[in-house]
């Protein structure tokens, strides 16, 4: 795999995974 | 199209662990125990939302956990390493919890010693996942190429010779101490010798 095609990879899941924690945020506070 | 599977993972992945870690400060905050239904008298009765925040959570982490694994293992890489991450994180977070708010207890916990302690166990697990996650990020920093979880190749393999190795000769049956028959001897219904038939007696008839 090419650095860049791993960065991409890498940025996509952080991107990712900080949306995640920004709906499950809204979402629990939503819930409780 | 692994890329988009990979991503939808890791933001389900992260935002059941936000609900998980929300639900269980909520838990914590009324004494660390709630209960519904039963037969037996409930001193802290669980919300409808801690009780869907809860279980969501859980069934969430497994099952974005395993669309990550799989977008993962579809772009053609080590679903392994981003698997030791999400263990270091859950046990990571949620001790975390453990340790704020057991040095920190609310009113109603009388001792909170449990709750520490359950928090530096989740760290330690945490630890087990996040060291190897780190020597696997700081490999591929370097650029040492990443080595297969699994061989594709047999495990057993047989030791061929190139050149035709001496035979040892085949002296088996000279070190029989009995020879081996040619062939299989029929047994007969006649008698052998030595043997007699049996007599008839006169007196029978």
């Amino acid at each position: 795999m090419s650095g860049t095609a791993d960065l991409v990879w890498l940025a996509a899941n952080v991107v990712g995974a900080a949306a995640g924690i920004a709906i499950g945020i809204l979402a629990a506070n939503a819930i409780l | 199209m692994a890329l988009a599977i990979a991503a939808i993972g890791a933001a389900g992945f992260a935002a059941s662990l936000t609900g998980l870690y929300v639900g269980m400060r909520d838990v914590m905050e009324v004494g660390g125990f709630c209960a519904r239904g039963g037969p037996y008298v409930i001193g802290t009765e669980c919300t409808d939302g801690q009780v869907i925040l809860m279980v969501v959570s859980v069934l969430g982490l497994l099952v974005f956990w395993g669309v990550h694994a799989a977008g993962t293992s579809l772009g053609g890489r080590s679903a392994f390493a981003t698997s030791l991450l999400m263990w270091g994180a859950i046990f990571g977070a949620l001790g975390w919890n453990f340790l704020y708010m057991g040095l920190d207890p609310p009113q109603q916990v009388g001792s909170a010693w449990g709750w520490i302690v359950s928090g530096v166990v989740f760290w330690a697990m945490a630890l087990a996942g996040l060291i190897p996650a780190a020597a696997i990020a700081i490999r591929w920093l370097r650029g040492v190429p990443e080595q297969p979880a699994f061989t594709k190749g047999p495990l057993v393999r047989a030791a061929v010779p190139t050149a035709a190795a001496p035979t040892a000769p085949d002296n088996r049956h000279e070190a029989s101490p009995t020879p081996v028959p040619k062939r299989l001897v029929m047994p007969t219904n006649e008698p052998r010798s030595g043997e007699q038939e049996p007599e008839q007696h006169e007196d029978e008839q």
